[in-house]
């Protein structure tokens, strides 16, 4: 077996709770670093993200010869369009649209 | 178990080079079934999470 002969050199007593606390803490950071930099893992843990994943999946319809690709681009609520023709001779678009700012409130009496 | 003026024993551990592979065997075996078990729970959340959606 490659490497089998390894635990005549290393002591099995240090090497084996070295090896698999070195996966579990590398494992363990990994798996913090994604819930502290992701928002949605603490939303999907509280149960009010399983809407939200299939709303956040891309969704498309056909329509008077193109293929409309809509899907949400990030958590302030702007989507990506992608309008692809369906047949040759004509290009493909993309927006992103925003929902409209707000007008600014009213000030002075 | 041997004894430990054993000629087939390897120092500084003290293990045949039988045993070490023996024991070897076991460590790549559960590092397979690790993996494999990771892989399903990877797929788990993939398809039921919002994970890379």
């Amino acid at each position: 077996m490659n490497q089998g002969r390894v635990w005549c050199v290393v002591n099995p007593t240090i090497g084996l709770p070295a090896f698999l606390g070195s996966v579990a803490l590398i494992s363990f950071t990994v798996h913090f670093a994604v819930i502290e930099n992701t928002t949605w893992v603490k939303r999907f843990f509280n149960g009010s993200d399983a809407a939200a994943a299939a709303a956040a999946a891309p969704k498309t319809a056909a329509a008077n010869g193109y293929t409309i690709r809509v899907a949400p681009t990030g958590p302030d609520g702007a989507v990506k369009v992608d309008v692809t023709p369906a047949g040759a001779g004509q290009q493909a678009m993309n927006a992103v649209l925003h929902t409209p700012a707000k007008s600014p409130a009213p000030t002075g009496g | 178990m041997s004894d430990l003026d054993d000629p087939e024993r390897v120092w500084p551990t003290g293990l045949t080079i039988r045993e070490s592979e023996e024991l070897h065997k076991h460590v790549i075996d559960g590092a397979r079934v690790f993996f494999v078990i990771s892989l399903i729970a990877h797929t788990l959340v993939y398809l039921y999470s919002p994970w890379l959606k």
